[in-house]
C-alpha cells in the first residue's frame, strides 16, 4: 500500500464545531466546553482508503474561525490538498457568507476539493435540517455530529479519497 | 553608534526567552540552531521535516521558497501556532525566509521561532469572550424569533380552533333543532294518550337519547307507538346515530307498515347494520332501543326493547318487563330474534321508560341512583298526576345529583294510554 501526506484545513465561522469534530476523529472524544481556537492547531491522523489502496496521512490544519474567510491569513493555506467548509445548522449567522468564502478559497485553491459540512446535526429535528439546506442553497456534503460522532468519520475518509484522486 | 551596556543585555536576555533561529535546507538537514527556546540541534540525524506535522505539511512550500521565490512573498509568516515545540507547549509565531551561503552560495531556510505564549493567553481571553458573547446573542435572537414564531402560530391554530368550535357549535344546535323537529310535541301526545310526561334533560346540545312517538292507522287499526332510543356513545356520534334510527322507524313504521314491535326492531337493525356497512363486526356505537305498541281496541301492548325494560303499572303492581338482553346492533353471533311481549292493558295502566342516564346518575357518594329507587318512586306516586310524578322525578334526580355533573342523557317517559 503506497503511503501519502495530505494537508488539509478546516475553516468556518467561530463556534461551529471544527475543533471538536477534529478531537472526535483523531482521539474519539468530545467536550461540551467551548474553548476558542486563537490561530491554528495541527492534528495528524493516518486513515486507509482501501478502494485505492493507499494509506493517507491526514495532516489536519484546524483554523481560528473568523467570520470571513479572507481574515485567515493567507500561509494557511498555501499547499493545502482539501478543505472542509464547517457550517453550525443552529446558527444561520455561520453560512450567510458561505458563496463569498467558497469563491476565495477556490481562487487560492483551484485544485483542492471542498467538503461542505453541517454541523451539530444532533441538536436539531428533521424540520430544521429542511429549512437549513434551503438556506444553505448549496449541496451540502455531510451533516455531522461531533457530539455523538455520526458521519464525522465518513467526512473525513471521504476528503481524504478526494484528495488522493 | 551608541551603545547601550544594561539594555543590550537586557535586550539579549529577553530574546532569548522568545526567539530561536534555525538553518536547514530542503532535505530537511539542519544546519545551525541557536536552540533558545529547544534543542533542536540534538535531531540533527532526522529530517526537520520529521519532528513536527506542521512542518511535514509544508515541505512544499518551503522547497517553493528556494526553487520558485517569485511564487511566495516573503517572509513566509504563520502566526499563533497553537502546537507544541518538540517538548515545548505554547503559541508561536513561525517566520520563513531565505538565506544564501556567502560562500558555497547554497540556500538555506531560516526558521525564525517567537514564543508569543503570553501575549496570545491575553489575546485569547479577549477572543473567547468575544466568541461567546457572539454565539449567545445569536442564540438568543434565535430562540427569540422561534417562540415569536411559534407564538403566531398557537394565535393562528386558536384562531382556527376558534372557527371550527364555532362551526361545530352550529352544527350541533343544527343538529339539536333536526332532534327537535323528530320529536313529537306535547299537543300530539296529549291527543294520543290520557295522560303523560316526558323528563328530557340531554347532557348536551346534540343529544343521543330520543324518542319517537306516532299514532297510525293500520286495516282498520288504531296503533300508538312509542319508542325510546339512547346510543351508548355520546356528542355528534351518539346523536347521528340515534336521529338516524328515529328516521328509520318513522320508514318502517308509517311507510312500510311494520305494526309487530319485534319485526321492526329486526328491520331497523338491519338497515342501520346495512348503511353503516358492518358485517358481523363489533359496533362501537351501539343502540338500547325500547318500542311500545299501543291498541287501545284490542286493549292490548305490544312491546320489544334491546336492553331497555319496560314497568307497569296495573292494579297497582308493578310490572316489569326485560325484553332481549342485547343491544340492537350486536354482532351476529350474538344476536337471536327480538322477543315480544304481548301485555293485556287495563283500565289506569300506566307504562314507563327510562334511558340508563336516570338510573345510573351518581351522587357524591359515586353511588347511582338504580332501579329500586326509580321502581319506588313511580310506584308510590302511581296515582299522582303524569305532571306531579314528572315533578317528582326530576326533583329526585338533582337532589340525588346535587353538585356532580350530569353522567349521561336523561329521557324518562311516563304514558296512561286512553280510553281503557
Amino acid at each position: 500500500m503506497q503511503q501519502v501526506s495530505k494537508k488539509v484545513i478546516l475553516i468556518g465561522n467561530f463556534g461551529v464545531g471544527k475543533t471538536s469534530l477534529v478531537r472526535r476523529f483523531v482521539y474519539q472524544k468530545f467536550s461540551e466546553e467551548y474553548l476558542t481556537t486563537l490561530g491554528v492547531k495541527i492534528d495528524k491522523k493516518s486513515v486507509e482508503i482501501k478502494e485505492k489502496n493507499t494509506i493517507a496521512n491526514l495532516i489536519i490544519w484546524d483554523i481560528a474561525g473568523e467570520v470571513s474567510q479572507t481574515q485567515v491569513p493567507q500561509s494557511y493555506y498555501l499547499g493545502s490538498h482539501g478543505v472542509i467548509y464547517v457550517l453550525d445548522i443552529t446558527r444561520p449567522s455561520t453560512y450567510t457568507r458561505i458563496q463569498e468564502d467558497l469563491d476565495y478559497v477556490k481562487r487560492l485553491l483551484p485544485k483542492a476539493p471542498i467538503c461542505i459540512v453541517g454541523n451539530k446535526v444532533d441538536l436539531v429535528s428533521a424540520q430544521d435540517i429542511e429549512k437549513f439546506k434551503s438556506s444553505v442553497m448549496i449541496p451540502v456534503h455531510f451533516l455531522t455530529s461531533a457530539k455523538d460522532g455520526s458521519n464525522v468519520e465518513s467526512m473525513f475518509l471521504w476528503i481524504a479519497s478526494q484528495m488522493i484522486g | 553608534m551608541r551603545s547601550f551596556k544594561y539594555i543590550d543585555r537586557y535586550k539579549q536576555n529577553y530574546k532569548n526567552k522568545r526567539i530561536q533561529f534555525v538553518l536547514f535546507d530542503l532535505q530537511g538537514n539542519i544546519i545551525e540552531s541557536c536552540d533558545t527556546l529547544v534543542n533542536i540541534s540534538l535531531y540533527q540525524d532526522v529530517s526537520i521535516f520529521d519532528l513536527s506535522p506542521f512542518l511535514e505539511s509544508i515541505k512544499d512550500v518551503l522547497a517553493s521558497l528556494i526553487l520558485n521565490p517569485d511564487k511566495i512573498e516573503l517572509p513566509l509568516t504563520y502566526p499563533r501556532l497553537e502546537i507544541p515545540l518538540l517538548t515545548r507547549e505554547g503559541v508561536f509565531d513561525y517566520s520563513f525566509e531565505t538565506f544564501t551561503h556567502p560562500e558555497t552560495k547554497e540556500k538555506y531556510i531560516v526558521w525564525i521561532i517567537e514564543d508569543n505564549t503570553d501575549l496570545y493567553q491575553y489575546l485569547w481571553k479577549v477572543q473567547q469572550e468575544r466568541n461567546e458573547t457572539a454565539i449567545r446573542k445569536e442564540l438568543i435572537v434565535i430562540q427569540t424569533q422561534k417562540i415569536i414564531q411559534l407564538h403566531r402560530s398557537l394565535q393562528e391554530k386558536t384562531h382556527e380552533l376558534h372557527v371550527k368550535e364555532y362551526e361545530l357549535k352550529n352544527q350541533l344546535v343544527y343538529t339539536q333543532k333536526v332532534q327537535q323537529t323528530l320529536l313529537a310535541n306535547s299537543n300530539k301526545l296529549n291527543t294520543w294518550f290520557a295522560d303523560h310526561f316526558v323528563l328530557f334533560l340531554p347532557k348536551n346540545t346534540a343529544t343521543s337519547s330520543l324518542y319517537y312517538a306516532n299514532q297510525i292507522k293500520h286495516n282498520q287499526q288504531t296503533l300508538q307507538f312509542v319508542s325510546l332510543l339512547h346510543c351508548t356513545a355520546s356528542g355528534i356520534t351518539g346523536s347521528f346515530l340515534t336521529t338516524t334510527a328515529i328516521f328509520f322507524l318513522r320508514e318502517i313504521i308509517e311507510i312500510e307498515q311494520l305494526i309487530q314491535p319485534h319485526l321492526v326492531l329486526d328491520s331497523l337493525r338491519s338497515k342501520l347494520l346495512n348503511i353503516f356497512q358492518i358485517e358481523n363486526k363489533q359496533f362501537i356505537e351501539n343502540l338500547e332501543i325500547a318500542l311500545l305498541c299501543i291498541d287501545t281496541a284490542q286493549e292490548q301492548i305490544s312491546f320489544a326493547s334491546a336492553k331497555t325494560p319496560l314497568w307497569l303499572i296495573q292494579q297497582s303492581n308493578l310490572q316489569k318487563h326485560e325484553g332481549s338482553n342485547f343491544l340492537l346492533l350486536c354482532p351476529d353471533d350474538q344476536f337471536t330474534p327480538f322477543e315480544q311481549s304481548v301485555l293485556p292493558l287495563y283500565p289506569c295502566t300506566k307504562l314507563y321508560l327510562t334511558t340508563q342516564g336516570y338510573l345510573a346518575q351518581t351522587n357524591i357518594e359515586q353511588l347511582p341512583i338504580g332501579v329500586s329507587h326509580f321502581e319506588n318512586l313511580i310506584l308510590q306516586h302511581a296515582e299522582q298526576s303524569m305532571a306531579e310524578q314528572k315533578q317528582i322525578l326530576h326533583a329526585f334526580f338533582e337532589q340525588w345529583k346535587i353538585h356532580q355533573e350530569q353522567t349521561d342523557d336523561v329521557l324518562v317517559i311516563g304514558l296512561q294510554p286512553i280510553g281503557v
